[in-house]
């Protein structure tokens, strides 16, 4: 099996983790990937703004990734995922829409044979891989770690573009992560937002987005959150000390990549899956999980 | 047929008609057909106009009359009447519209529309040598009604309609009658006890002479049409003797069976031999086979050894009952929608979050804590209690419309809490407090001075349990331009209203319309026609035909009451003339017209070994929708023929 | 034969048909080349009338009805009429008739002023449209 690997921006510059972690993963689970580099923008920075821009840019990125070969492209960043998923939409229901994108595509000398499959990595794990493969690979049970979900809003957000779960209330990462072999739990602050999207416009509301989420969830006496985005990522892991120190707050919440806790439990080692680059105080629960 | 004679007779209409149309060069005009004879007069609907119409119908022995005057819809049945005095039947009129459609349209054009009249007529006359003379047929009914549903709706119809002397067959599916109704601890605005008000019309109901209850009963089949349906009726097996239980609940008592009692909204536990609550109309307890230790295992039969009348009896299997009546009333009623699919209000994720009809519940004086308001599964007293209104209704993700309901029920519900705990608080979070009802906006005034009772503008958006067990709830306020979140214990939920479950099953039965977004029932015009339906002699009350409160509710079963005593003492029903009619020669039997009929009018029968269309004239309403659909032109309306239009197309511009 | 156009409409009884008599009422003129025929609902559609109406002399035809979804008196007869005359069209599209000669309106009861509206639009479509020349069938086998 191959897999198209989309980056996005963010994890090249700053979640090294991100893609570190997932490839491998994917070694490990005998699946080939494919990472182009010749990519542009998805567009997401220009979604509000320029909506036409942002749509071609999209639909750009469609076409130099297809690749028929593979089963899909599977975007690492929340946010490509949800503009990759809308113009998928949109071409799809709007055939005039599309006509006009192919055309244009033409004048660079692309195009846009099929509009191919978007995967979200935890619909990755989820459908493709398969809660049997993962059950199957794990090394064991932890009856006692209760483990934290956060989706991320653009993963299954505007509810009225399809995605790959119920968008009121989603249970796909829960079920990947029980197949793990840990517990999980719903709690108010699930669906809650990072404030990543608003970390250009207004910084402080961000930190007190993220201070919210963050100190929300520890309340509930978790011993891990999990996400895949990195965007996410930044906001509850790698800006956690300095979030909690804006409101007089120590860091007290683990974060983790879903890819790694995935590459931990199928017996990968603390530096295959980049762990050396988390930030939050995953010291506190690496011992219980990690096999030294 | 003999050669037809046609008179045509043309109105001046003061200057209405004649200041624009040339009578005179009309008459000159249809004069040169041969078969014509011409007449016209100043005002043809005077008496003297009607007079002298029929005194030349009469005189001059013509067979086909066209009036060519003004709108069939205000004077065709004084022409018809005119044709009936003149021994002619009176479908053998045609009338052309030479007022609204010509003269006062083409007031500057003269000359052309004095043209475009002679058209028109000659066109009619064309028309009308093809006419047959239809008859009203007048068909039986049988004078007894079926209700289906017995709510508060229900019941009131079934009253009504058994008060004028006409047989009731009155269907419930649970195990007593009075519906959600008899959940209610108090109703708004007036703060009257529910059961003390409902209780005595279902007493009434159980002892009318004319009225025939059929509890846990389900309608499984209707055919037929106004004035004789033929009903089937399932009645499930109650393992109780209707005929010999006295209603001593000594049964009751040993029971070891236990299930989650279904009308204190899963608040409690009831036994499997069990009556739904006190007040129950019959009072005839009933076995639930899921729960009853000897059906489901084999053992027990307790409650056989206790009866003192041995009316216990575990060998009934139910079994179907047929009825006939001549008229159907339809009171299926409302169901609360289901809290959980809302998330972020999180019901059934916390045991402190109730539905309104849970803490209807709580309060009722029969309920499971008879009348103590305490919070279920924690025991204790709410002292911060937050109501929600609007909870799934006005929300595009489920119910687009407005429950009617809530925001009064919020505000009784709010009386309730004071009412019990008077030193508690109550923060209501609402859009806006819909009080348009008569008492209403007096009633919200009167809550709104309670002390410690908080009116939050603003939907709540989400409610959040905390790790001590309260909750939060949050809203945006737009008079802070600001998030809220309020600490309670105890949250209330205003939840939307859907159709009832045995509504689906009662549309498909009866093929009636729904509104494709909520599922009520579709009446036959929303202004004019509010309790009709679609199919004749079917009629609609209560919230089964939308959110409704409890007067309106009443309001409406009386109407449709009415509507049905209207139609059964009448005696008979006419049916319409322009129906749909079948050439068996041509017809294929291919059932195109089958299924583009409405009204279930075609059948297939048999005509000499072919299988060939049949139109039944007490349903045919003569729409034509078979007439477009049939690819063998074997359908056609009378008075209305396929050669009739084509002729008449032909006609205008000969 | 007159050089103006001619156009037939068939109105529905309970719905165009009103809005046409409505529109007597309120006194809106419109053009005479306008001709009226009732028929109890537009769901007794049927491609045929109208053709037989284009063959007849007429040079555009109007089929009207009531609103969707809801105004309709034999509850969807509107809904069958908007089927067939879609098909319709393209089949008149294909024997080679402009689209203007054949047109499928909603008028409600009410609506009296865009009845006249409608109806002054298509005498107006129909004037620019040829006069319609149907060969007759001994013609073709002739050549």
């Amino acid at each position: 099996m191959k897999v198209v690997i989309f980056t996005g921006c963010f994890t090249l510059v700053k979640q090294i983790a991100v893609e570190v972690s997932i490839l491998k993963v994917l070694q490990y689970l005998n699946i080939e990937p494919i990472v182009p580099r010749n990519i542009n923008c998805c567009g997401f920075a220009f979604r509000s703004i320029y909506p036409s821009t942002s749509l071609y840019l999209t639909a750009r990125l469609l076409a130099s990734l297809h690749n028929p070969e593979t089963i899909g492209i599977l975007t690492l960043c929340n946010g490509c995922y949800l503009m990759l998923r809308e113009t998928v939409y949109r071409l799809k229901e709007d055939r005039k829409l599309l006509e006009g994108i192919k055309s244009h595509l033409k004048e660079e000398g692309l195009e846009l044979k099929e509009i191919p499959r978007i995967i979200h990595p935890i619909e990755f794990f989820h459908d493709i891989i398969g809660i049997k493969m993962l059950e199957n690979a794990k090394r064991r049970q932890y009856s006692d770690i209760v483990v934290a979900t956060h989706y991320g809003c653009h993963a299954l957000r505007p509810s009225t573009t399809p995605s790959f779960d119920n968008p009121m209330n989603p249970s796909k990462m829960e079920r990947v992560i029980e197949a793990l072999g840990f517990r999980t739990r719903d709690y108010p602050e699930r669906l809650d937002c990072c404030g990543a999207v608003l970390l250009a416009t207004n910084p402080n509301l961000a930190m007190r987005l993220a201070y919210n989420k963050i100190s929300g969830t520890s309340r509930w006496g978790f011993s891990l959150l999990v996400t895949t985005c990195p965007y996410c990522f930044e906001m509850l892991d790698s800006r956690q000390e300095a979030i909690m120190q804006m409101f007089s707050d120590e860091p007290k919440l683990s974060v983790m990549l879903l890819s790694q806790l995935i590459g931990l439990q199928i017996g990968l080692s603390e530096s295959d899956v980049a762990l050396n680059l988390n930030l939050s105080p995953i010291d506190r629960i690496l011992p219980y999980i990690v096999k030294r | 047929m003999s050669k037809a004679k046609i008179a045509v007779f043309l109105c001046h209409c003061g200057t209405n008609i004649a200041g624009v149309i040339d009578i005179e060069r009309v008459a000159k005009e249809i004069r040169r057909i041969p078969d014509a004879v011409v007449w016209d007069h100043r005002f043809l609907c005077s008496t003297d106009g009607v007079e002298s119409m029929v005194n030349n119908i009469k005189s001059s022995g013509v067979d086909r009359v066209v009036v060519a005057a003004c709108s069939f819809r205000t004077h065709e049945p004084l022409f018809q009447e005119a044709l009936r005095r003149a021994e002619l039947n009176p479908y053998l009129l045609e009338m052309v519209n030479i007022r609204e459609l010509c003269s006062w349209v083409h007031e500057g054009e003269k000359e052309k529309a004095t043209e475009k009249a002679i058209r028109i007529i000659k066109a009619a006359i064309t028309k009308v040598r093809n006419n047959k003379p239809l008859e009203r047929k007048k068909l039986p009914i049988i004078p007894a009604a079926l209700v289906i549903g017995g709510g508060i709706a229900g019941i009131r119809a079934a009253l009504d309609i058994a008060d004028a002397g006409f047989t009731v067959y009155l269907v419930e599916k649970e195990p007593s009658i009075g519906g959600n109704m008899a959940k209610l601890d108090k109703t708004f605005p007036t703060l009257d006890c529910s059961i003390c008000i409902l209780g005595p019309l279902m007493n009434a109901v159980a002892q009318h002479p004319n009225i025939k209850l059929f509890t846990y009963s389900e309608v499984l089949s209707i055919e037929g049409r106004v004035g004789e349906f033929l009903v089937k009726i399932l009645r499930k097996p109650r393992y109780v003797r209707e005929d010999l239980c006295k209603g001593c609940l000594i049964c009751i008592a040993k029971c070891p069976g236990k299930a989650i009692d279904e009308f204190n909204a899963g608040l409690s536990y009831r036994k499997a031999i069990y009556i739904p609550y006190p007040q129950a109309v019959p009072r005839i307890p009933v076995i639930d086979p899921n729960t009853c230790l000897y059906i489901q295992k084999g053992v027990c039969r307790i409650c056989e050894k206790l009866c003192p009348v041995g009316a216990i009896d575990f060998s009934q299997r139910g079994g179907v009952i047929e009825v006939r009546v001549g008229a159907i009333v339809v009171a299926t009623g409302f169901e609360e929608y289901n809290a959980s699919n809302i998330y972020e209000y999180g019901y059934s994720k916390y045991p402190n979050v109730v539905t309104g009809l849970q803490l209807e519940r709580l309060a009722s004086s029969y309920g499971p804590t008879e009348g103590r308001l305490i919070i279920p599964g924690l025991g204790k007293e709410p002292r911060r209690i937050a109501i929600v209104n609007c909870v799934g209704s006005r929300d595009e993700r489920h119910l687009p419309y407005c429950c009617r309901v809530g925001c009064m029920a919020s505000l009784k519900h709010t009386w309730y809490v004071k009412h019990l705990l008077p030193d508690a608080e109550v923060f209501i979070f609402a859009d806006e407090i819909r009080a348009s009802g008569k008492g209403f906006e007096e009633f919200y005034r009167r809550i709104r001075q309670l002390p410690k009772v908080y009116i939050v503008k603003g939907r709540a958006s989400e409610v959040r349990g905390n790790p001590n067990g309260t909750l939060s709830v949050r809203a945006y306020d737009p008079a802070l331009g600001r998030e809220i979140s309020i600490e309670v214990d105890f949250v209330v939920l205003e939840v939307g209203i859907v159709a009832g479950r045995g509504t689906e099953a009662v549309k498909n039965i009866l093929k009636l319309g729904v509104l494709p977004s909520s599922g009520f029932l579709l009446e036959l015009h929303p202004k004019l026609n509010p309790v009709e339906t679609a199919v004749d002699g079917v009629y609609i009350c209560g919230a089964a035909a939308g959110p409704k409160d409890i007067p309106e509710t009443v309001a409406q079963a009386s109407a449709a009451a009415s509507k049905v005593i209207t139609l059964l003492s009448r005696g008979y029903i006419e049916t319409q003339p322009y129906i749909a009619k079948v050439d068996e020669e041509l017809c294929s039997g291919c059932r195109i017209c089958l299924t583009v009929c409405e009204y279930n009018a075609i059948k297939i029968v048999e005509r000499g070994g072919r299988n060939v269309a049949y139109v039944d004239e007490a349903l045919c309403k003569g729409c034509g929708a078979c007439v477009g659909s049939c690819p063998s032109r074997a359908i056609e309306v009378l008075n209305l023929g396929l050669k009739q239009v084509e002729e008449m197309v032909a006609e205008i511009l000969r | 034969m007159s050089v103006e156009p001619r156009v037939l409409v068939f109105a529905c009884t309970y719905c165009a048909y009103a809005a046409a008599e409505t529109a007597g009422v309120s006194k809106l003129q419109y053009p005479p080349q306008i001709y009226i025929v009732r028929l109890p609902c537009s769901g007794m559609f049927k491609s045929y009338y109208v053709l037989k109406a284009l063959r007849s002399g007429f040079d555009a035809v109007l089929w009207s009805g009531c609103h969707p979804p809801y105004d309709c008196h034999f509850i969807n007869g509107n809904y069958k009429a908007r089927v067939r005359a879609t098909l319709l069209k393209a089949y008149l599209k294909q024997l080679g008739f402009e689209d203007e000669r054949f047109r499928l309106e909603w008028i409600a009861a009410g609506e009296a002023d865009r009845f006249a509206l409608i109806a002054k639009e298509i005498v107006e479509n129909a004037t620019r449209l040829p006069k319609l020349r149907f060969i007759e069938y001994r013609e073709v086998e002739v050549k």
